[in-house]
């Protein structure tokens, strides 16, 4: 019966499982007597010393590298040989110095050594691969930091090539249907830089506030450059030249009258100028004869903004009655002119809260407006 | 606005008020930066300008201002019937929006 098992699939298959496993079995005895003897000693040391440098470098600084070659650790721990340096005792015959593979040769006749020289000689070739990696990463870092220095240094020349780039690359990519498009976007672009080169020239102002006015001027500049135009080509189309006449003579120079008249009363007697006032009536003329009533609020909502853009020193926190004075009266080298008017605005002002008539924002929102002041935006942001 | 039909025919108080205007308008740039601002330059440097000075300044101004746009009522008489308060209500507007630029303008002159 057993032997018609054995001769079964079953049983042949049974039986082969058992002689691998007592292969293996045999296997696991022979290198187990082989460690525990001379030869397995050779080929644990250098696994061992391996271990203990790498033990050493952690416990030290809490990473190895390059361990005995130069590593900021000096030399390796007491009874540890460096990697490449071989065993005392001699050169083994047939074994090149200089980090070189053991000799095939050498190997056949000495099965033991050359196991052992073999691990050495891997282990310092993946310290020369670590040691050549960090070199590597240390340019690599140099040459950034040099390439950033550089950006740094040069960011009008980045930003126009970056702002080329793109523009280029949106005209590609459209197939040069964003042609006009981007060529008044960098128009716009480049006369907003100009305009604020010169504005720092002609009065410079530190920092971020200096170019927040320029370009805020610029925006300004642009809406009413676009609006007059956009609006003038519609007064064209639908009255006609004598329409736009009729509406200047009928509109506008009230407008003029009041504005020019206006900028008379808040400009200081002896700062008045001609150039002054003309700019003054023609703002005024032209925003009167715009058709539509949002196109003025855009103009003098802009504006308004600007003018108190400008005025850096003053925050949600400054006091309504502070903000009135300084927007509408402040008046430079008139101490008088100031306290007299501000008083004047104080009063009144306490005059309609008698009436029940408040002009301040409730408090929710001034407590609100309280913690998000210029000072915190400015320092949260831009680490003024 | 393309609706609206302006009438052909232009009343003489039309151009009468206008005039008014722009006379008004000469005459008030004229007379802040050609006769009043060179005094204001001299009594300041002497120390003699006061706040009834500024005051008075201000006060001439507004009178221009009114003569202004009394210049603009009488211009549109005609088109509001007579209506004297129709005609002042109908720039009342132009007056305060001019005003406002103007402000702006001139506060934002001022470095």
């Amino acid at each position: 019966m057993l032997r018609r098992w054995m001769r079964g699939s079953k049983g042949v298959q049974t039986l082969e499982w058992v002689a691998l496993a007592l292969v293996v079995l045999a296997l696991i005895g022979a290198v187990t007597a082989w460690m525990n003897g001379p030869g397995g000693v050779q080929v644990a040391a250098p696994i061992q010393q391996a271990l203990q440098r790498y033990a050493w470098c952690l416990e030290g600084a809490g990473g190895c590298p390059g361990a005995g070659g130069g590593s900021p650790f000096g030399t390796n721990p007491p009874g540890v040989r460096p990697p490449g340096v071989n065993p005392p005792g001699g050169n083994p015959p047939g074994n090149p110095p200089g980090g070189k593979p053991p000799d095939l040769g050498w190997c056949v006749t000495h099965p033991g050594d050359c196991l052992s020289n073999l691990g050495k000689w891997a282990a310092d070739k993946w310290e020369d691969v670590k040691r050549g990696a960090g070199q590597a990463w240390e340019g690599l870092k140099s040459t950034a930091e040099g390439v950033w220095k550089w950006l740094d240094e040069h960011k009008g020349i980045v930003a126009g090539v970056v702002v080329g780039l793109a523009a280029a690359g949106l005209i590609l990519a459209t197939g040069g249907l964003a042609l006009p498009v981007v060529l008044t976007a960098l128009a716009a672009g480049g006369g907003a830089f100009l305009f604020g080169w010169l504005y720092q020239q002609s009065g410079p102002k530190p920092g971020l506030q200096g170019w927040l006015e320029a370009f805020a001027l610029a925006g300004i500049g642009a809406v009413m450059g676009y609006l007059v135009a956009h609006g003038g080509a519609m007064l064209l189309k639908e009255v006609g030249l004598s329409g736009i006449l009729r509406l200047f003579v009928s509109k506008g120079i009230i407008g003029g009258v009041s504005s020019g008249i206006s900028y008379l009363i808040l400009t200081p007697p002896d700062q008045r100028s001609w150039i002054g006032a003309g700019v003054a009536i023609g703002s005024g003329i032209i925003t009167e004869m715009l058709a539509w009533p949002a196109a003025k609020a855009a103009v003098v909502s802009i504006a308004g903004a600007i003018e108190a853009a400008r005025r850096k020193e003053l925050t949600w926190q400054t006091p309504v009655r502070a903000f009135g004075q300084s927007f509408f009266l402040e008046q430079p080298g008139s101490k008088v002119y100031n306290r007299v008017f501000g008083r004047g605005v104080g009063k009144g002002l306490g005059w309609l809260s008698g009436k029940g008539i408040s002009i301040s924002p409730p408090n929710f929102v001034m407590r609100v407006a309280n913690r998000v002041s210029w000072d915190v935006i400015k320092s949260k942001l831009f680490g003024m | 606005m393309s609706n609206k039909s302006f009438n052909t025919r232009i009343h003489p108080l039309f151009i009468v008020g206008f005039l008014i205007m722009v006379v008004d308008l000469i005459a008030a740039v004229y007379w802040a930066i050609e006769i009043q601002k060179p005094r204001a330059i001299a009594l300041k440097a002497a120390g003699a300008w006061t706040w009834w000075d500024e005051i008075l300044d201000k006060l001439i101004l507004m009178g221009f201002w009114v003569i202004g746009y009394m210049g603009y009522v009488i211009q549109n008489l005609p088109e509001y019937r007579w209506s004297w308060k129709q005609a002042a209500r109908s720039g009342l507007e132009a007056v305060i929006s001019g005003a406002i630029v103007g402000a702006l303008y001139a506060l934002m002159s001022r470095r």
